[in-house]
């Protein structure tokens, strides 16, 4: 019979026809649905987490499990129905700031926050400061994540937290930044309330962010 | 004699089987070209614009007519009365080229890293000026400067610290305007810097597959101003491009041959070269690497490419280490790297004294990559063997047991023998009593020797440098907020 622990083991191998069929055979045994997400799905996708964060699983590997996790989920959503919010921890709003078109930085840190079970929102690079305003009043994140790689474009970081509280929205949103030129005393100079250097570093961050 | 040591690290048929498949690529699918101005050039041009997808495609006539059109040989100019580098190399040998772009400096005495000053630009370039085995000048980009102008502010103090021709790196497409405009005040005319550029361009795509609108603009200024420009492709591979070497160099290909066609469609005969940085993404931790193994193979064999297939000089990172500080990680990693690149053929050792990943310049780095240039091109210079070399007559005339030291064929050859300041050369004993200094030592003292009896600002003539006020002080008045 199929089991919690098996349907974790598929998502640790993202083993996609194996998650596939033990979330359907989870459900005709009349488990759940919201048990089979998080006994099973996300309990898998949070081993795969650790075993990220020791080195034994690669980034692409991680990705891999996390795409696998989103198809078993797929089966399930439609029998959650709105308590399926609950599954995702956090959303965030993801951009490179404006000046700066450097992006690959930006996807590795947004895909393995998804694999962490936020949805992410990526608004591209090249972002000025009135889109990224934009942007948080339509989604209304959590988190506003902002990348910057290069010294000459960091302080357009500022700028967007500058017009966070213009708009009266600073006190709405968690606000992260990174990027290789950014340090945790920067961060702190310009008012942010979370910063990673890297992406295993990002995710952790990122739910601390959200206590 | 071969003229250069060569290591391929593809074989012919894999240069020209990549070859096709980039006019494949280049005339079916192309690259996205976000910039409307070039797009419609290049429609004049008679290249396929799509304007609704800012797709642009080549078809393979075009793309050929642009191969031949370049140059195969220019020059690259220094002022002071230092000598013209011709590329390729009359002897097939290689220039060396500093670290660009980094934001920390690395404190000589202690090793911890600060931000990078307008004056350390100017000590850097002081620097670069005295140490004979590097030839072109990047800089590194000063934090106490406004942001906007921080690259046109260096700039200017390179030009007053170092006669050393000086590679650009333009953070905006107006930023680059007014490096041009310093270049131009300091060469006399744009004629004269045209005729002999001391300067030259960099431009790239956002890899994967697009050119950019800082790129494109990048283009048509230099194509305007005339001198010669690197065009480069930063892969990242596992991120922006296939983690698989070959899949790598496929795709700096196709980015350097799009603005090699873009070019010679714009300004035909524009000197230009081929300059694949590929980076390797450390699939554990995400950190990019530029002298992982993999890293290194991959620019090897896109210089190959370069060179056999687009018959352009070729540049790429010849030193630079993902370590932190000048350590034995950063002079194997340097090394390793400049022996391989050179081997593959390079024109141009990119990144001397550059450390975590090109984010940081070392004046201690730059007097190690000094040492190491001369003996990588000792060593790619390869062995010339004729009558004399071999020594005939000499070896004929040797009776068994006795010794060469005081041969004529000695003494004429003693000289050609290559001796480095830095690497130890005494017994040991010697060594002790000076102190038993380390590499890092001896490099640390020659450093603050040279600081203290050459190093030294560059003479630039009152009514020049009141010139290079006037545009910074433009520049500053209408691009910083
Ligand atoms: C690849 C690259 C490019 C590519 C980018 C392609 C792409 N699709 O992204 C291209 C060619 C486009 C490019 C362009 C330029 N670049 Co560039 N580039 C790089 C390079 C080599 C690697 C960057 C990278 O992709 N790293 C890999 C990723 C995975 O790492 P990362 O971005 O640091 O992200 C990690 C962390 O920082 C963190 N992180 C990132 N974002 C965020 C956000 C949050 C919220 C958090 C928590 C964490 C986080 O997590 C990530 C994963 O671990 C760097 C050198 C370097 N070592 O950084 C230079 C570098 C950043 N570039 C530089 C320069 C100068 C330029 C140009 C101006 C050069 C030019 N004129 O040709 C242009 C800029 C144009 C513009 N207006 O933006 C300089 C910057 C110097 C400075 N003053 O800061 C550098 C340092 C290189 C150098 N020495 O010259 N570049």
């Amino acid at each position: 019979m199929a089991s919690y622990e098996e349907l974790q083991q598929g998502v640790i191998t993202a083993d996609e026809g194996k998650v596939e069929d033990l979330v359907r055979q989870l459900l005709a045994a009349g488990n759940n649905p919201l048990d089979i997400i998080a006994r099973g799905l996300t309990a898998g996708m949070a081993i795969v987490g650790q075993k990220m964060k020791t080195g034994e699983m690669f980034i692409p590997e991680v990705l891999a499990s996390a795409h696998v996790m989103a198809k078993g989920m797929d089966i399930l959503k439609p029998l959650v129905g709105d308590k399926l919010s609950s599954i995702y921890i956090g959303k965030v709003v993801f951009g490179t700031v404006q000046g700066d078109i450097h992006n690959i930085g930006k996807k590795i840190v947004s895909m393995l926050l998804e694999s962490g079970g936020f949805v992410v929102i990526d608004i591209g690079v090249d972002v000025p400061a009135a889109k990224f305003i934009e942007a948080v009043k339509r989604e209304q994140p959590d988190i506003l994540a902002l990348s910057a790689l290069l010294t000459t474009t960091i302080p357009r970081m500022k700028e967007v937290i500058q017009a966070l509280s213009s708009a009266n929205l600073r006190d709405r949103v968690r606000v992260m930044v990174g990027g290789a030129p950014v340090t945790q005393s920067f961060a702190d100079s310009i008012g942010a309330d979370g910063y990673a250097p890297d992406a295993v570093l990002a995710l952790e961050r990122a739910k601390q962010l959200l206590d | 004699m071969t003229d250069r040591l060569r290591v391929r690290p593809l074989t012919g048929e894999e240069v020209a089987d990549i070859y096709e498949r980039c006019v494949t690529f280049l005339s079916t699918k192309g690259v996205r070209v976000d910039h409307q101005r070039c797009l419609e050039m290049m429609h004049k041009a008679g290249a396929q614009v799509d304007f609704t997808t800012n797709q642009l495609r080549f078809p393979r006539d075009i793309i050929e007519a642009a191969i031949r059109a370049a140059p195969r040989s220019y020059i690259f100019a220094a002022r002071g009365g230092r000598p013209d580098m011709v590329l390729p190399h009359p002897k097939g040998l290689f220039y060396s080229r500093t670290g660009t772009g980094g934001r920390s400096y690395i404190e000589p005495a202690t090793n911890t890293y600060r931000d990078v000053s307008l004056a350390d630009v100017a000590e850097v370039a002081q620097l670069i000026d005295v140490l004979d085995g590097l030839d072109i000048c990047a800089y590194p980009t000063p934090r106490d400067m406004p942001e906007a102008t921080a690259d046109i502010h260096a700039l200017k103090v390179l030009f007053e610290n170092t006669a050393k021709h000086i590679m650009l790196q333009n953070y905006s497409g107006e930023s680059l305007e007014y490096q041009l405009e310093l270049a131009v005040v300091m060469a006399g005319s744009k004629e004269a810097l045209a005729r002999r550029p001391i300067v030259h361009t960099l431009t790239g795509c956002l890899t994967p597959l697009v050119l950019q609108d800082v790129f494109a603009e990048t283009i048509i200024k230099t194509c305007e101003y005339g001198v010669p420009m690197g065009l480069s492709s930063l892969p990242s591979a596992g991120g922006t491009s296939p983690v698989t070497i070959a899949g790598t160099v496929f795709i700096a290909a196709i980015e350097i041959l799009t603005t090699l066609v873009i070019t010679q469609l714009i300004k035909p005969g524009l000197p230009v070269y081929g300059f694949p940085i590929t980076f390797a993404i450390d699939m554990m931790t995400g950190r990019n690497r530029q002298s992982s193994a993999e890293s290194i193979l991959m620019a090897a064999s896109a210089i190959q490419f370069v060179k056999e297939a687009l018959k352009l000089p070729a540049h790429t990172y010849g030193f630079g280490t993902d370590g932190y500080i000048p350590d034995a990680q950063a002079a194997i990693e340097a090394t390793l790297r400049g022996a391989m690149i050179s081997s593959a053929g390079a024109d141009i050792l990119g990144g001397a004294g550059q450390l975590n990943v090109a984010t940081a310049i070392s004046p201690i780095q730059l007097v190690i990559d000094d040492t190491i240039a001369p003996v990588l091109r000792r060593i790619t210079g390869g062995v010339k063997v004729d009558e004399d070399t071999l020594a005939v007559k000499d070896i004929w005339d040797t009776v068994p047991g006795s010794h060469f030291l005081e041969r004529t064929h000695t003494l004429k050859h003693c000289r050609e023998v290559l001796r480095t300041d830095l690497l130890s050369t005494q017994s040991r004993e010697v060594w002790t009593a000076e102190g038993s200094k380390d590499l890092f030592t001896r490099a640390r003292e020659k450093y603050q020797e040279l600081k203290k009896t050459k190093m030294r600002p560059q003479p630039v003539p009152d009514e020049v440098r009141r010139e290079m006020e006037k545009i910074v002080k433009h520049a500053d008045a209408h691009m910083v907020k």
